[in-house]
């Protein structure tokens, strides 16, 4: 055997090992992940993030929000573009194509047997409007794992877009952050 | 003290030490790039004629090599995978930038790192390639604040291909290993084909 294939064989070996491994998901390394699938007392879920919710919303990307709460929790506030949908009930407003986002106070069953009722890719937002308000509305910059100042630009202006407010900003020195994650060629 | 990569982080090493690092993996760098016989325009250049395609293996198995190598660091606890910076993604600008570098490297066979070390070996060819960076360097940094909105425009942030392929890191691993293997497989017969042509 030449040494290449021998090299070609442990290359395939790693890899195989680390396919199985499951590292980054466990170990919660990437927090803007976008989708994710759970089963749940049976039923299957697909869950979306509320970073990815508020990226693809800021970049103006065709999807269709439906906020499940009571009315008076929709007209008080809602996730721009949510269109109100009483549990059990048609959304008003019409549907559109494509991706559909469902969410509510918090995750309930209710809310995943309703997302698996609805047709088409239909997502619930993981952690309802609380993890909206956390990590799009008013995220916490101590808690982010940035990597330079673009990330952190990128946060506030999503904040400021949907008329939120980074908190501990005052704590990140961005210049020297900046200078600390400039690297590589 | 917890030992976790980058060093520089957890070890609080001096900047001077980090730049003597630095210096060091430059040189040895250098070394092997001269060894491979990157430091040869007219070596590299027959990858685009496709008659040695060492280069492209050589860099593939790079790539390959640190993925394998930062996913089983992390794994162990070795490595902080979020303190690796990651260059921004700005879609227009690179993929202009990346024929220009095209262009540029067909023509004179050598791209930035090893134009330096061809420089290093005496190659008065390798110097006009370096002549040319610096001017471009220079060029570019006085037009950029007027580029600015440009560059901005596709901007869509330091995203991995993990986020693009919605994969797990390990799978997008073993999945980049075969389409390596692949690759190194189809370009060992196309060098073989067209060396054949051209003796």
């Amino acid at each position: 055997m030449r040494t290449n294939h021998i090299f070609a064989l442990l290359a395939i070996l790693a890899g195989i090992f680390a396919a199985f491994t499951s590292h980054s998901v466990k170990n919660n390394l990437y927090p803007t992940w976008k989708f994710e699938k759970a089963h749940l007392d049976g039923e299957r879920v697909r869950y979306i993030s509320a970073h990815h919710l508020a990226n693809i919303l800021y970049l103006k990307q065709p999807l269709t929000l439906l906020d499940a709460r009571n009315r008076k929790a929709y007209e008080k506030y809602h996730i721009p573009t949510a269109l109100h949908n009483i549990v059990g009930k048609k959304p008003e407003g019409g549907r559109a194509a494509g991706i559909v986002v469902l969410y509510g106070s918090a995750e309930d069953q209710e809310l995943y047997s309703m997302a698996n009722s609805l047709s088409g890719r239909v997502y619930v937002l993981k952690g309802g409007m609380e993890a909206w308000y956390t990590m799009v509305l008013f995220p916490d910059l101590n808690q982010y794992r940035v990597r330079n100042s673009d990330q952190i630009k990128n946060i506030i202006n999503r904040t400021g877009f949907f008329g939120g407010e980074p908190q501990n900003i005052q704590l990140l020195n961005i210049n020297e952050r900046e200078s600390r994650y400039r690297e590589g060629c | 003290m917890e030992l976790v990569a980058p060093l520089k982080y957890s070890m609080q090493i001096p900047e001077v030490t980090l730049l003597l690092f630095a210096l060091l993996t430059g040189i040895a760098f250098g070394i092997f790039l001269e060894k491979a016989g990157f430091g040869n325009a007219r070596k590299l250049v027959q990858q685009f004629y496709f008659t040695d395609m060492r280069m492209f293996k050589v860099l593939f198995s790079a790539i390959v090599t640190a993925m394998v190598g930062i996913y089983w660091l992390s794994y162990l606890g070795w490595l902080d995978i979020t303190q690796i910076y990651i260059n921004g993604t700005y879609i227009w600008p690179q993929v202009i930038g990346g024929i220009v570098f095209g262009f540029g490297f067909v023509m004179c066979g050598l791209c930035p790192g090893t134009s330096c070390v061809a420089v290093f070996t005496g190659k008065l060819d390798a110097l006009a390639v370096f002549a040319g960076i610096f001017t471009g360097l220079i060029l570019f940094a006085e037009v950029e604040p007027h580029l600015a909105g440009f560059i901005s425009y596709s901007s869509i942030g330091d995203i991995s291909l993990y986020e693009v392929f919605n994969m797990e890191y390990g799978m997008l691993t073993f999945l980049i290993i075969l389409v390596a293997l692949a690759a190194f497989w189809f370009a060992g017969r196309v060098e073989e084909r067209y060396s054949r042509k051209t003796s």
